[in-house]
């Protein structure tokens, strides 16, 4: 039969013919689909090199299953129904979310992605240790001597902060210890504590003297205070 | 009636077919022409010590609290997403609340950044710009708000240094594992995952790694669902300039410090170490019991990435006689960006917050 729907003379006829034939042929077309996605599903569970019963496989196949009868449920004419067709992609959506999350949260998936990812690591390992021997052989640094020299970059960094941080924590031990009158600087709790324990027991103890009570109670910026930005 | 039915079926799926046309040629319009705009509240930028800038968001109105609220940002994802856009951007509601705030944004790790620790950002990094922090706003103390990650670096830096909280607020914010329902957790479990061989050949950990860890969190939703949304909702301008705005941070990534990466696997996902005040950072033991101060914790319930099962149990763990818990219907993100957070829950914060901040 002819399909011409351009013109549609006899009250939407053509329309209907053009839909039969289009219907009749998925349907034709979603049996057989259907046979086939289970013949191969089941070739596939088969030969799979992880073993017959792969949950991968069974929530797959499962899933297309529950998709296809919840489709093809009340018939392909209705299925082709926009609201039908989006509560049954909604429920297929749902079934298939659900049946892929539960299969991430298997000791299986966990085993599978850790192999991945070690043959990934020994992979990128193994590509630098080829790459370092061609720029030794080119006189030129590999990763690994630029990791050598980040780090001690980042020792020394270390360093430089720790005794920024000591000179700072003496400073304003110094100013408490200044500012507090003496029979409090008597009875008061060593610091035994936290970050700033190992500071204060290496700062040195002052001498009590005019001097030292006058000092101000607003802590000074030393040299290494982090730079402040332009204010823009 | 049937045949009545079955004549406009083929009708509607022709309009259909047109409509989606339409939908596609406006969606390439938009999208052609589409720019970020994020980060837009004023800022300046008052610190920088290598990567690491601390930025100071300039009051919109007259500042009611004394007390400045420092925020702290995971550290692999950028922090814009807490100002990603006028009118969904929490630090724009708290600075219109009459909050004087600042922003760590952490930078992007490089190569030379690879040693980094736990103990760097705490000890080094924080320790600083709260010491800055306290010159700039001539304060005693400040309010520390950390979201995501960024909720466990405050809680442990609130451990270490509680003289210097006055408030400390965990959104979303991992405390507890083992076994509290999380898929990344199962995934980093020892017996597949070997993060040693991992770290040694990355150095930093990638951000694609990360990224797709995520997403397969939530496969269906996170690589088809949504996309399939955004298609059918592609006429609402509004919409597709949300969608694209939070597509762009999400895809915005930044490595993460290789050794940050382990400690977090090792001790928090394998050992669960600071819930049970065992963590030590560097030398200095992190106990929990030492925060004092009023405590809220603000949850996801729908939040697949840190179950609200990982963070409800800072309660149990600090001394703080003020404690509360407000739980949020929405998922991880939608707890920062979403409208009905912004209308919700952000006033409902700030007004706790400020009840303290005096």
């Amino acid at each position: 039969m002819p399909v011409n729907s351009t013109e549609n003379k006899n009250g939407g006829q053509d329309y209907q013919e053009a839909y039969r034939a289009w219907s009749d042929f998925y349907r034709q077309m979603g049996a057989e689909g259907m046979e086939m996605f289970q013949r191969g599903m089941e070739n596939a569970q088969r030969m799979s090199p992880m073993g017959g019963d792969n949950p991968f496989f069974r929530f797959w196949f499962n899933t297309q299953q529950d998709f296809m009868n919840r489709f093809s449920h009340g018939g392909w004419a209705e299925a082709a129904d926009p609201e039908v067709y989006q509560k049954a992609y909604d429920s297929w959506m749902d079934t298939l979310s659900q049946n892929l999350e539960s299969y991430m949260g298997t000791d299986e998936f966990a085993a599978q992605s850790g192999k991945g990812l070690e043959m990934l690591s020994d992979m990128k390992k193994k590509t630098g240790e080829l790459m370092e021997s061609y720029w030794h052989a080119l006189h030129l640094p590999s990763a690994h001597d630029m990791r050598e020299l980040y780090q001690k970059l980042y020792m020394m960094e270390r360093k430089l902060d720790e005794m920024d941080r000591r000179l700072r924590d003496i400073q304003s031990a110094g100013r408490e210890t200044a500012a507090r009158p003496r029979a409090e600087q008597r009875t008061a709790e060593p610091v035994t504590e936290g970050p700033r324990a190992a500071a204060v027991k290496t700062a040195p103890k002052k001498p009590e003297t005019k001097k030292s009570a006058s000092v101000k109670t607003k802590p000074s910026k030393s040299k290494s205070t982090p730079k402040k930005a332009p204010k823009k | 009636m049937m045949q009545a039915e079955s004549q406009s079926i083929p009708k509607q799926l022709l309009e259909m077919h047109l409509k989606n046309i339409q939908r596609f040629r406006k969606g390439l319009e938009i999208s052609q022409n589409w720019q970020p705009k994020v980060g837009q509240t004023p800022h300046e930028v008052v610190l920088q010590e290598g990567k690491v800038r601390l930025l100071h968001y300039k009051s919109q109105t007259r500042k009611t609290y004394k007390i400045p609220l420092l925020i702290v940002f995971s550290l692999i994802n950028r922090s814009y997403v807490l100002d990603l856009k006028p009118g969904k951007s929490i630090v724009e509601k708290l600075v219109q609340a009459g909050f004087d705030v600042y922003l760590i944004d952490w930078g992007i790790v490089g190569a030379g950044d690879q040693f980094l620790t736990l103990d760097d950002y705490i000890n080094r990094y924080m320790y600083r710009i709260v010491e800055f922090i306290k010159e700039h706003a001539e304060v005693e103390q400040l309010s520390v708000l950390g979201y995501c990650m960024g909720g466990t670096m405050a809680a442990m830096y609130a451990a270490l240094y509680p003289e210097n909280v006055k408030n400390l607020l965990l959104m979303a914010a991992p405390i507890a594992y083992g076994n509290k329902g999380g898929l990344l957790e199962l995934w980093a479990d020892k017996q597949h995952f070997n993060v040693d061989k991992l770290v040694s050949a990355m150095g930093n950990i990638p951000p694609w790694f990360l990224q797709s860890s995520f997403n397969l969190l939530k496969p269906v939703q996170n690589m088809v669902d949504k996309y399939v949304k955004f298609y059918e909702k592609l006429e609402d301008e509004a919409f597709v300039d949300d969608f694209l705005t939070l597509e762009y941070w999400l895809n915005d990534n930044i490595p993460l410090a290789g050794p940050v990466y382990k400690q977090f696997v090792e001790d928090f996902f394998h050992k669960n170490l600071l819930v049970q005040n065992k963590l030590r950072l560097g030398d200095h033991p992190v106990n929990l019991k030492n925060i004092h101060c009023p405590v809220l914790t603000i949850l996801a319930e729908h939040d697949h990435l840190v179950p609200p099962a990982a963070s409800t149990p800072i309660n149990d763990a600090v001394s703080s006689e003020e404690k509360e818990v407000i739980a949020f219907p929405s998922g991880h993100i939608g707890l920062s960006v979403s409208g009905r957070a912004m209308k919700v829950l952000w006033p409902k914060v700030a007004e706790w917050l400020g009840k303290r901040s005096s």
